[in-house]
């Protein structure tokens, strides 16, 4: 198989990790899709399959050209690593302004856009409380800002979980045997 | 002043996406002086530290060990060292030889400028802290024969820092990483350093996806 990416973006708060998590289990037992670890320089999550690593290791491998992409968000960085990337469904969950790096890469990319009403994305982050209120308008605002990217499909997130979860799953298998 | 970079890397044999993976290890390892390689796999068809040395071009000693049907394909999971300096082979140990617990030391002399290191190279069993001990005594014991301004222990040893072999290894070796070289999170592999000579080391470990283990890299600078 070919090497085939589908990036997941949207902005914190709007469901990614759930709809992610929801499709590794559905995907259990498919070696056709390969969920992409994330290099990332904070201490380790046993909840999430990443590389957790030390900013120093991070900068040695970023030095010698291991990353296809990297970004800097709430004072740690994360990168995504060439060879991480199989021939095989790729699925990475990155940030928005780096659509870019892989479609320099990669011919074959496909963003899915998760998105929920503003109003909805605005109460959940204010009922998180992890930020201000002038943060979370400053995510807001950049929630409505328009992706930049070839193949951008869009996942309305707004419905029951069980739902959304079974639609997304469908989706990717669309993308994948396109 | 003499600074140089070593690394120590189990190569997983031809385990998960092989052989495609091996073609990215130059890249995550870099600019190294010195590399010690486990379960390097050699078949007729292939070798993985000849792909990786085909970037490095370095000078190359292998010690084939551990030969077997593995996939369909008899193969070899050789110790192999790359070094960018005048290297020369002093000695291969084997334990249980021909059996399937076979594993092997290499010793070899480098020299860096004015400075003579003997460098070892091995990986142990996994099966029995005892006999990891044993082998770990008779590598030592050859050691002691060369004289040098610094020795270096390293590999894949199968052990944690908390084993009582890792233990007795520190009392004579210095080994400055603390942080995992496994998937698992564990410590298991070394870069043992002696010398009578003033050094400093700056120690790092580079996860990736390209072996179940981790590379764990040196800078050192000898006085």
């Amino acid at each position: 198989m070919d090497k085939k990416v589908i990036l997941i973006v949207g902005p914190s708060g709007v469901g990614k990790d759930t709809l992610i998590r929801h499709a590794k289990e559905a995907f259990k037992d498919n070696g056709d899709f390969n969920f992409v670890k994330r290099y990332i320089t904070r201490e380790p999550d046993n909840n999430e399959r990443n590389f957790y690593l030390k900013k120093s290791a991070f900068d040695v491998l970023d030095e010698n050209n291991h990353f296809v992409s990297k970004w800097h968000a709430h004072g740690n960085s994360y990168a995504i690593a060439k060879e991480c990337i199989a021939s095989k469904v790729n699925i990475i969950s990155i940030s928005r302004s780096h659509i870019k790096d892989f479609e320099k890469e990669f011919d074959d990319v496909t963003t899915i856009h998760i998105i929920i009403p503003e109003a909805i994305l605005l109460d959940r982050l204010r009922l998180r409380g992890r930020e201000s209120e002038a943060q979370i308008m400053e995510r807001i605002k950049r929630a409505c800002e328009k992706l930049e990217g070839k193949n951008i499909i869009e996942f309305d997130n707004n419905q029951k979980i069980e739902k959304s979860s079974k639609k997304f799953v469908k989706l990717l298998e669309k993308i994948a045997n396109a | 002043m003499l600074k140089f970079k070593i690394a120590t890397f189990n190569i997983f044999k031809d385990e998960g996406d092989f052989p495609n993976r091996i073609s990215f290890i130059p890249d995550v390892l870099g600019d190294i002086d010195i590399i010690a390689l486990q379960e390097d796999f050699e078949s007729k068809e292939f070798s993985s530290s000849k792909m990786i040395n085909k970037r490095f071009e370095c000078n190359r000693i292998s010690t084939k060990t551990r030969k077997k049907n593995r996939s369909g394909v008899v193969s070899s999971s050789n110790l192999t060292i790359l070094s960018k300096y005048p290297i020369n082979l002093l000695k291969e140990l084997y334990f249980a030889k021909g059996k399937d617990e076979e594993r092997a030391c290499q010793i070899c002399e480098i020299n860096l400028g004015k400075k003579k290191i003997i460098f070892s190279n091995t990986h142990l069993c996994h099966l029995s802290s005892d006999r990891r001990k044993r082998h770990i005594k008779k590598i030592l014991s050859k050691l002691k024969k060369y004289k040098a301004d610094m020795y270096l222990f390293c590999g894949d040893l199968n052990a944690t820092p908390d084993s009582r072999e890792i233990q007795k290894l520190s009392e004579k070796f210095y080994s400055s990483n603390m942080e995992s070289t496994y998937e698992d999170g564990s410590i298991l592999d070394y870069i043992f350093i002696k010398s009578k000579d003033k050094y400093s080391v700056k120690s790092i470990t580079l996860p990736c996806n390209l072996s179940d283990h981790y590379s764990l890299i040196n800078k050192i600078t000898l006085k």
